[in-house]
Parts: structure tokens; sequence; C-alpha cells
């Protein structure tokens, strides 16, 4: 697993050497404490996005370089509570950005359809052009789709298929049909969708150009 | 707050009730001790924040297809609709759930829309080129052949039809060839025939009941050589059925003239009609048993037409015995 060189997010600057420290607390071997790394690092972009903090990503790295400095500075931190410090770092950057003068000033790309300002020329030029974009999403997600794997593409169209109660059952079937707990059913289709979400992206940058 | 662990998830009820927990925090409904609690378990750990991912995946879907409450969609937009990231995430769900129904409709609409997908690799445009090429390459080498093989067979029927028309000649010719054989067979019975009564005026047995002998004579019967014939006259005979045979001349009418060899004339009769009998014909005429004596006889034939001119046709010599 790769990671970053120099980063600087925030206030102070992590360097290898410092990022090497924050591996090496997190597990003796590489791998696995690259593993722990990356899901540190996307709980934190999960609280601060929970938490409403815009962009979630950056205060989770300015969380992240926090504590790297204070384990370069040799502070005492005990294995078993590191997760429990990240978290109260978080909290503290947190705290900060709900005082920050610059938070309430988000841009309105940012913002959720409800608070887009009335009246707003560029959304009637795309709600004009929404059909068109849909289209364009759907042959996008018509190729996405076809590209994955045969099994995988019918476990995922499967596990959409029908509505509410008709639904549920057809999922409980389909995981009885793969023997797997449902959780596992539902990690698989998430993972799933990263992917075609991903695929979507990509394909509708292709398409923009 | 009673959160159990994912691995109890086995126990549904549990398991919604972890979901719901999780959707209130999500939707930012929890108190901070709450969510605190929740935060510092997903941070540490990852099955657990995989738990919240695909909670999360399920919000952001029923919210996608319109099926939240009014109070919930109030705090979802208020609340988790609020970074970018979400509301890429919000759009990547409508466009997905948009393509799953059109797919789904799509294939209960048009059952054979669906067969087509069902035997999609028959779509030539889904193939790979070099497949393209081989295919195209097969078709040509397959429709060379189908010519190849229709010229074959053409030339093949236009042989068996010169060969239908020869058996048909060959049975016409058949045809002729037994009709020939039938009309000989009839003059061979025809000749039999004659032959029977020829022997049986030979035989000279007369009928027994009406007295009559039959007597056939031939032409070219030459006087003097065993083949004359002989005609023997029982005391019974009554009469003498005489039955001239000759093959030429046509006429109106026919006359018989018997004479013994010294031309001493016995008995005549005119005005005879010929019957046709096989390949000839034949002039019948019955003369009384008492004309006959036992001596040489010579019959004359002549023929007449309208015109009284008379044609001599042939003489016959036979001889006659009295008992």
């Amino acid at each position: 697993m790769a990671f970053r060189g120099d980063i600087q997010i925030g206030k102070w600057d992590l360097d290898q050497e410092t990022f090497n420290k924050l591996l090496a607390r997190l597990g003796s071997d590489p791998n696995r404490a690259g593993e722990k790394y990356e899901h540190i690092r996307c709980g934190l972009v999960k609280y601060f996005e929970c938490r409403g903090c815009v962009p979630a990503f950056e205060l989770a790295d300015d969380t992240i370089n926090r504590v790297a400095r204070k384990l370069a500075e040799d502070a005492e931190i005990r294995d078993e509570s590191l997760s429990s410090y990240f978290y109260g770092v978080a909290r503290n950057v947190f705290h900060e950005h709900l005082r920050s003068p610059d938070r309430n000033q988000a841009h309105v790309d940012s913002l959720p359809p409800h608070q887009h300002p009335a009246g707003n020329p560029v959304e009637i030029i795309e709600r004009r052009d929404e059909y068109l974009a849909l289209e364009t999403q759907l042959a996008c997600l018509d190729a996405c789709a076809e590209s994955l794997p045969p099994e995988t593409r019918k476990m995922i169209l499967s596990y959409y298929e029908g509505k509410q109660r008709a639904r549920i059952e057809n999922r409980r079937r389909l995981a009885e049909g793969l023997g797997v707990p449902m959780n596992s059913l539902r990690i698989r289709v998430h993972r799933i969708r990263e992917k075609l979400e991903g695929c979507l992206i990509n394909c509708l940058a292709r398409t923009e150009v | 707050m009673g959160f159990s662990s994912l691995k109890n998830r086995g126990d549904l009820k549990q398991a919604a009730e972890n979901d719901e927990l999780l959707i209130r925090y999500l939707l930012g409904e929890l108190s901070e001790e709450e969510q605190e609690r929740i935060e510092q378990r997903y941070i540490s750990d990852p099955e657990f924040y995989e738990q919240l991912l695909t909670v999360e995946d399920d919000l952001i879907d029923v919210y996608a297809e319109g099926a939240l409450s009014q109070s919930r969609r109030e705090r979802f937009e208020g609340h988790f609709l609020r970074s970018p990231e979400r509301q890429a995430r919000v759009g990547f769900a409508k466009a997905w759930i948009a393509y799953v129904s059109r797919r789904s409709k799509f294939a209960r609409a048009e059952p054979a829309v669906q067969k087509a997908s069902l035997f999609g690799f028959l779509r030539f445009e889904r193939w790979p080129v070099a497949v393209r090429i081989t295919a195209a390459l097969v078709l040509l080498l397959g429709g060379a052949f189908l010519v190849a093989e229709t010229l074959r067979l053409r030339s093949r029927l236009q042989q068996t039809e010169s060969q239908r028309a020869a058996l048909e000649n060959g049975q016409q010719e058949l045809k002729q060839q037994i009709e020939a054989e039938r009309q000989r067979g009839e003059e061979l019975l025809s000749e039999l025939q004659r032959e029977r009564e020829a022997r049986d005026s030979q035989t000279n047995n007369p009928d027994q009941k009406t007295g009559i002998l039959s007597f056939f004579l031939s032409p070219g019967l030459v006087r003097g050589t065993a083949q004359a014939k002989r005609l023997v006259i029982q005391p019974e005979t009554r009469q003498v059925r005489l039955q001239v045979s000759f093959d030429k001349g046509d006429y109106d009418s026919y006359g018989v003239i018997i004479k013994t060899v010294d031309g001493r004339e016995i008995w005549r009769k005119f005005g005879l009609r010929a019957q046709s009998k096989g390949p000839g014909k034949v002039v019948v005429v019955t003369v009384p048993a008492s004309v006959f004596s036992t001596e040489d006889y010579i019959l004359a034939l002549s023929g007449f037409r309208s015109t009284s001119e008379s044609e001599g046709i042939s003489d016959y010599f036979f001889g006659a015995s009295k008992k």
C-alpha cells in the first residue's frame, strides 16, 4: 500500500518520518497498519460528514495530522486507547470548526437542493438539461453494469428487485441462496455500489469531454 | 442505549433496532451522548463501520425512491444532505434506481427483448472483432458451399429428368411391343383355331345333334399332295359346312362352284358374304352331304363387284370319302 509523502493540511505539516511513526503505532505489520490507517481515516471522514462539516475529508486529515504530531512528540498514548485518542482529537477539530468564521460560507454547489437560492438561473438551465443528464447517466450505468462479472451483475440487480416487503423477502432469499448472512450481503452490495459509482463518475467525465 | 454487536445480527429484531439507531444517527436525531458512543464504536470497529455504510446506503435509497416520511425527509435534506459527497451519492442512487426500474419494466413489457438479452451472445455487435471476422468467413464459405451444392443438385435433377424421359420412351416402346405381341398372339390363336378346325374336318366328326360336318379349306392346297384335305362323310352327316378362307381381295359378294376334277359341276351358290377372321376373310357355305361321293373335287371361289365384274379368287382341292 502506497501512502502520500508530505501533506500540508491545517496548521501542521506531516512529513514522511512523522507518518511512518504513526503507522508504526498502528501495527508492526506495515500492511496491517496501512489497513488500520485507512479505516480510521474513513471513520473520521464519516464522523465529520455526519456532523455536517464541509469538507469532511479535510477535517479528517487535519485530525490525523494532529495525532501524528503528538505521537512524534512522544506523547504518552496507550495502544488500546489510540482509536479513542483519534476520536477525542476529532471532536476538538469539530468544535474548532464550529467556531470558525468561514464555516457558514458554504459554496452554493455544496448546499442541498432545498437550500439553493430561489430563482437560480443555473437551476433553470439544469432542469432543462435534467432529462438528457439522466439519460446519459443511465447509458453510463448500463455500460458500468455490463462491465461487472455476470454473477456480480446478477446479484446486485436481484438485490434491487421488487418493492418494500417483496424486496426484503427477495433479499433474504438471495442471502440464503448465496449462503451468507444478510449483513454480509449488504456489505457486498455496498462495495459493488462503490465500484459502480466510481465507474459512473468516470463515464460521465468522459462524456463531458 | 442498547446497541448490540454485529456478531449477533442473526437476531433480526435486534438487527432492525441497530439499523434504526444508525438511521437516527445519520439523520442527527440522537442525543450528543448517543452520537459519541456510536462514533467511538465505528472509528475503532471496522465491522461496525461497514454496517454503518450499509445502513447509509439503505437510507439514501429510500430517500431517492421518495419513500421517506415527511419529517425524516426534512431531516435527511437538512442534516444528512449537507455534504457534496452525500449529494453525489444520492444522485447516484437516483440514477441507479431509475436504471434498475427501467431495466425491470423493459424486461416485463417486452419478453422478446428479455429473450434477446438472455441470448445476448447472439447479438453480432457484441461479439469481439476476431469472432466477427471468423463468423463472416464461416458465412462466406457456407454460402459458397450452398451455391455449389445447389448447382450440383440442379445438374443431378436434369440428369434425373433425362433418365425419366428415357424410361417413359422405353415404356412406350414396351407398350408397342406388348401390343404387337398381343396381335401376334391373336394371329397365332386364330391360326391355331383354323388348324384345329382343319384337324376336326380331317377327323370328320359331325356334330351328333345336327349332323353338320364342318370343313375348313385354306388357299394353296395343291392336288395330289399330302397336304390335300379329305372330307370323310359319315352316314349321319346330312350337311357339310365349308369355311373357305382367302387373304386378298374385297368384293361385294362371292360365289362358290364345286366341280369334280374332270370338270363336272356338282353344286354352286352365289351372293355369299365374306366374314373377317384374323388377318384374312372367310366365306361360309353349307352344302348338302348328298352331293358328294367318294372322289376328288375342286372348289372355285369367285368375287363379284357391283359392276357385275367377277374375279376368280382361288381354287381349293379336297377329296371326299363317303362311308
